[in-house]
């Protein structure tokens, strides 16, 4: 039985694989790869969460757990449906049923309705191998109806943390823009910010214009984003605070891709007004623009280094776009990738060692800062916009499937692939936060 | 640097090609007495300034009847580089302009899909920018301002070869 079901599960990945290869556009929210057979996330059972005054939730707790450690490749849910007990707290928890399932790991908890849309959750996390209790469990208390998914990610976290031992995202969020034909050929457009699994949406900015290349300040309070002027392309900085915006760049021209410095003291962009698209700084506090590259070629697309001491920006300059690093010490340029015809739109780790881009114009593609190797996360023609989750461990990018737009977020190793249902419609570029501070 | 030489020389033609078309050379035959009627005399080389016969035009480049009903200008991936065709219609739109005196000139940059969108923002711009140059340099004397919507604005959605085409453009306007 435990055996036939851990064969039955392989088959059913295999199948799901097999459909992948044949037919790329596929529903399926979660996409496991299982070409690197022996590497695989570890087991782990979420028990539905007892609600003890049995009243209904809109979001199930267990579900929000499993979609997150399920989306980082680092963890493999095992659905509740083969649960032989479904135990809520500490002493109805027995190891054998677990084990039987081949659960490593397994979470419990409880609802608790204090009052009128007051809610607390209790949780209890358990390492099934060694048959202990991974510290006290804990309480997260002061809860709307509407704060019960994030208390959901508050979970996965501490799940996250105590197995794999690094930092979590799963409280972060994102941007991305959202377009909407109004009327014939007449769009709107809308910047949003949703929980990083795309939940809970909800417009910033809105223009008739395009929008497009949301770039967080580290603290998560401010995007610097592009918009239309009837000149041309600016750039603005919003504030997801007081929603109040002001325009930063708006000089002849292209003014594109904003990007803040770590410390969010600058803000690099790409600007033409001497003619051709240079890299310029913006200083928040001064608010003085210093151009910083001057080369004929398109330079574009900044990003800074995890410490600001370089920055990595597309170039045009040998003829077809490839990336540079610019050290801010000694004004030196440095070419990163000499694979493949084009590679554009980079950004480092938060730990600087690995570089994602978007390759050949519309795949993603992960380089290793040491040994310069580069591995596609994806092999589509159409995938945009790639961007690390603030650990470091996610990428989160545009695809299109037969002309679908959709936001997935892939484990940075390519393993597991999730698309984001909860975000749909025509939409693109989207970016993930900083973590909360 | 080669790119800029080739874009000097470029708009260096135009400048030639323009003066020609300022003096269109008339056929006559000093040396007789009697008028030359030949065939060639009908036939006008350098049509609407083109450098062109009106049936080259046409055969070569599409181009039917005066360049000047062209307001689109095509090119190819990730290049802002002016093929013939565009230099032709080009060419007629600044001499035009030049005659007419003052206009206000927007040139409008696009790019294909492919690429990334800020890539394409600077693409689009660059195109835009090329055309400008090669009016300016042919005797535009207008205010051309430039804009470029990268490839935020397709004519044609389609993943296709065709649509990617048709979506590379600089669109005069004015």
């Amino acid at each position: 039985m435990n055996n036939f079901q851990s064969f039955r599960r392989l088959l059913v990945s295999a199948t799901l694989l097999l459909a992948c290869l044949v037919s790329l556009p596929s529903y399926a929210q979660v996409e496991l790869n299982i070409s690197g057979a022996e590497v695989r996330g570890i087991p782990i059972a979420i028990v539905p969460f007892k609600v003890l005054d049995g009243s209904v939730l809109e979001h199930q707790i267990n579900e929000v757990v499993a979609f997150d450690l399920a989306a980082s490749g680092k963890f493999e849910p095992i659905a509740a449906k083969n649960y032989l007990s479904n135990p809520s707290r500490d002493e109805e928890v027995q190891w054998k049923d677990w084990r039987f399932i081949d659960a490593e790991v397994l979470v419990i908890g409880e609802v608790w309705t204090l009052g009128p849309d007051k809610y607390e959750v209790q949780f209890q996390m358990y390492d099934i191998a060694r048959e202990q209790r991974i510290g006290n469990g804990k309480r997260i208390s002061g809860l709307s109806m509407r704060d019960l998914r994030m208390a959901a990610h508050v979970i996965s976290d501490n799940v996250y943390q105590a197995f794999t031992g690094g930092a979590a995202a799963f409280q972060s969020r994102m941007a991305y823009v959202s377009r909407t034909e109004v009327e014939y050929q007449r769009f709107r457009y809308r910047l949003m910010v949703a929980d990083w699994d795309g939940f809970g949406a909800r417009e910033v900015y809105a223009s008739w214009n395009p929008l497009l290349s949301p770039d967080w300040s580290p603290d998560g309070q401010k995007l610097a984003f592009v918009g239309f002027n009837d000149k041309g392309s600016i750039v603005k900085v919003v504030d997801l605070t007081t929603f109040v915006d002001q325009t930063i760049a708006g000089f002849r021209g292209v003014n594109s891709a904003p990007a803040w410095s770590p410390d969010g003291s600058k803000i690099a962009y790409s600007n033409s007004q001497h003619g051709s698209p240079d890299i310029f700084i913006y200083d928040v506090l001064t608010r003085q623009h210093t151009r910083i590259s001057s080369h004929y070629g398109i330079d574009t697309e900044p990003s800074w280094s995890p410490r600001g001491e370089s920055f990595l920006f597309t170039s045009s300059r040998t003829g077809k776009p490839q990336i540079y690093s610019y050290s801010v010490n000694d004004e030196s340029v440095s070419r990163m990738t000499f694979e493949g015809d084009e590679s554009a739109n980079a950004s480092y780790n938060p730990d600087g060692s690995k570089i994602l881009m978007v390759h050949e114009g519309g795949q993603i593609a992960v380089m290793d800062g040491e040994t310069s190797r580069l591995t596609m996360l994806t092999n589509a023609k159409f995938d945009e916009s790639p961007s690390f989750s603030p650990n470091g461990d996610m990428v989160l990018y545009k695809t299109e499937q037969q002309y679908e737009p959709a936001l997935v977020v892939a484990s940075a190793d390519g393993r597991v692939r999730t698309r984001l249902s909860l975000v749909s419609g025509d939409v693109r570029e989207p970016a993930w936060s900083p973590l909360r501070k | 640097m080669n790119r800029k030489l080739g874009l000097i020389m470029t708009v260096l033609m135009g400048l030639v090609l323009t003066a020609c078309a300022s003096k269109p050379k008339p056929v006559v035959d000093t040396e007789s007495t009697k008028p030359v009627i030949t065939e060639t005399a009908t036939i006008d080389r350098n049509a609407f300034g083109s450098g062109y016969t009106v049936s080259d035009l046409a055969s070569k480049f599409g181009i039917n009847g005066d360049p000047l009903n062209y307001k689109v200008l095509y090119f190819e991936y990730n290049s802002s580089a002016i093929d013939e065709r565009s230099r032709i219609i080009a060419t007629r739109h600044a001499q035009h302009l030049g005659e007419k005196g003052g206009l206000r000139v927007n040139l409008e940059g696009h790019a294909d899909e492919r690429g990334t969108r800020d890539f394409n923002l600077a693409l689009g711009e660059r195109r835009a920018q090329t055309v400008a140059q090669l009016m300016n340099a042919a005797g535009a004397s207008s205010t051309i301002e430039t804009i470029s919507y990268g490839e935020e604005r397709p004519v044609d959605a389609a993943h296709t070869e065709a649509a990617w085409k048709a979506n590379r453009r600089v669109e005069i306007k004015y």
